[in-house]
């Protein structure tokens, strides 16, 4: 019973550790992770008013916009579906962006409480004297310990990657502005009339735009790109993607001006570059198309003044 | 020792000048098909 109870207060310990009542669990965790959110709903009386703002400033657009539609049946009545547009748009890019902060907030939690992990399964080991502890303790320990690193690591393989989230978040609000764009355009007054229930499924497209799956999506696209291999051997990097962008095209175009022959003076002013910037001179053709030397490609241009196409 | 250099993902637009061009700088070269229906080329040049 006395190795029982000696057990189980460090198990308990661990427990509350790892289940975010300790640091991150405290009042101040949103300020730790971040400065105070301009407007935040979990924030002052002011702050919370204001975060709600972008909310009921949509639905009252919808309502004017459907009350002008089913009363007369016109679709541009004072340019109230133009503003439910422009309320919606303003929302969905509200709510993406909350979405985008609590994602990185949460990782960051995971990774604290990973972290946490691995100091404590080492000091746990120690302390619960496991050599000592009976089997079922054993055990319980272990699955606890199993279950909190399996989170902090499912969490990030389940959403986008700490290193990523940014460049997601960035290619997602790109899509969205331009999506954007179009949006405000179709539903402009002069514009080929935009119905209230055309608007209304627009947004909801537009908001698909930021989503879980939309970047799911992007981070699987980034993932497809194949690994450079080197060989072990010669330590050459011998396999890599292949990539076509301006620089290669521009190469390419000085070194085989008619599109099919080599000039021979060019080949030769290409593989000097090459062999005095250090860099693989085995082929032209894969450094113009790898995506291992993109950077190169840019440097060769602007020193050897290769002309645009 | 042989030396070896190869693109993946080529698309199937852009395989013909790919390979013509690695035969240009004299590689053999060969070409498979992968799973997401892009190519991969492998130029191997002689010792």
């Amino acid at each position: 019973m006395r190795l029982y109870l000696g057990c189980i207060v460090p198990l308990i310990t661990v427990i509350f550790a790892l289940s975010g009542c300790s640091l991150l669990g405290s009042e101040n965790a949103n300020q730790l992770l971040n400065p105070q959110s301009l407007h935040d709903v979990q924030g002052t009386e002011q702050a919370a008013v204001a975060a709600k703002l972008p909310i009921a400033d949509y639905y009252a657009a919808m309502e004017l916009a459907k009350s002008s539609y089913t009363s007369s049946n016109v679709t541009h009545q004072l340019g109230n579906v133009e503003n439910y547009v422009e309320e919606g748009i303003g929302l969905v890019d509200t709510y993406c962006l909350r979405w985008f902060r609590l994602v990185s907030n949460t990782q960051r939690i995971a990774a604290y409480s990973r972290s946490n992990t691995n100091v404590i399964s080492q000091l746990g080991t120690t302390v619960l004297g496991i050599a000592d502890a009976s089997a079922d303790l054993v055990t319980g320990y272990g699955a606890v310990n199993t279950a909190i690193s399996g989170f902090s690591s499912n969490f990030e393989t389940a959403f986008l990657g700490a290193p990523t989230t940014s460049k997601v978040k960035g290619k997602i609000l790109l899509l969205m502005s331009q999506e954007a764009k179009r949006l405000r355009q179709r539903s402009a007054a002069g514009s080929p009339k935009l119905k209230f229930k055309e608007a209304y499924g627009e947004l909801e497209r537009y908001a698909d735009l930021c989503t879980f799956e939309a970047a799911r999506e992007i981070v699987d696209g980034a993932l497809n790109v194949s690994e450079p291999i080197v060989n072990p051997a010669s330590g050459e990097i011998t396999t890599s993607s292949f990539t076509k962008d301006d620089s290669g095209d521009r190469i390419r175009a000085f070194w085989k001006p008619d599109g099919t022959n080599a000039n021979p003076n060019n080949t030769k002013i290409i593989k000097n570059w090459l062999g005095n910037n250090g860099i693989d001179s085995t082929s032209i053709t894969y450094f113009m198309r790898s995506n291992l030397f993109v950077k190169a490609r840019v440097k060769m241009v602007l020193e050897l003044n290769i002309p645009p196409l | 020792m042989a030396k070896e250099r190869t693109l993946t993902d080529v698309s199937a637009e852009e395989l013909k000048e790919i390979v013509k061009d690695f035969e240009s700088e004299g590689a053999t070269v060969e070409t498979t098909k992968q799973p997401n229906g892009l190519w991969t080329v492998k130029a191997t040049w002689p010792e």
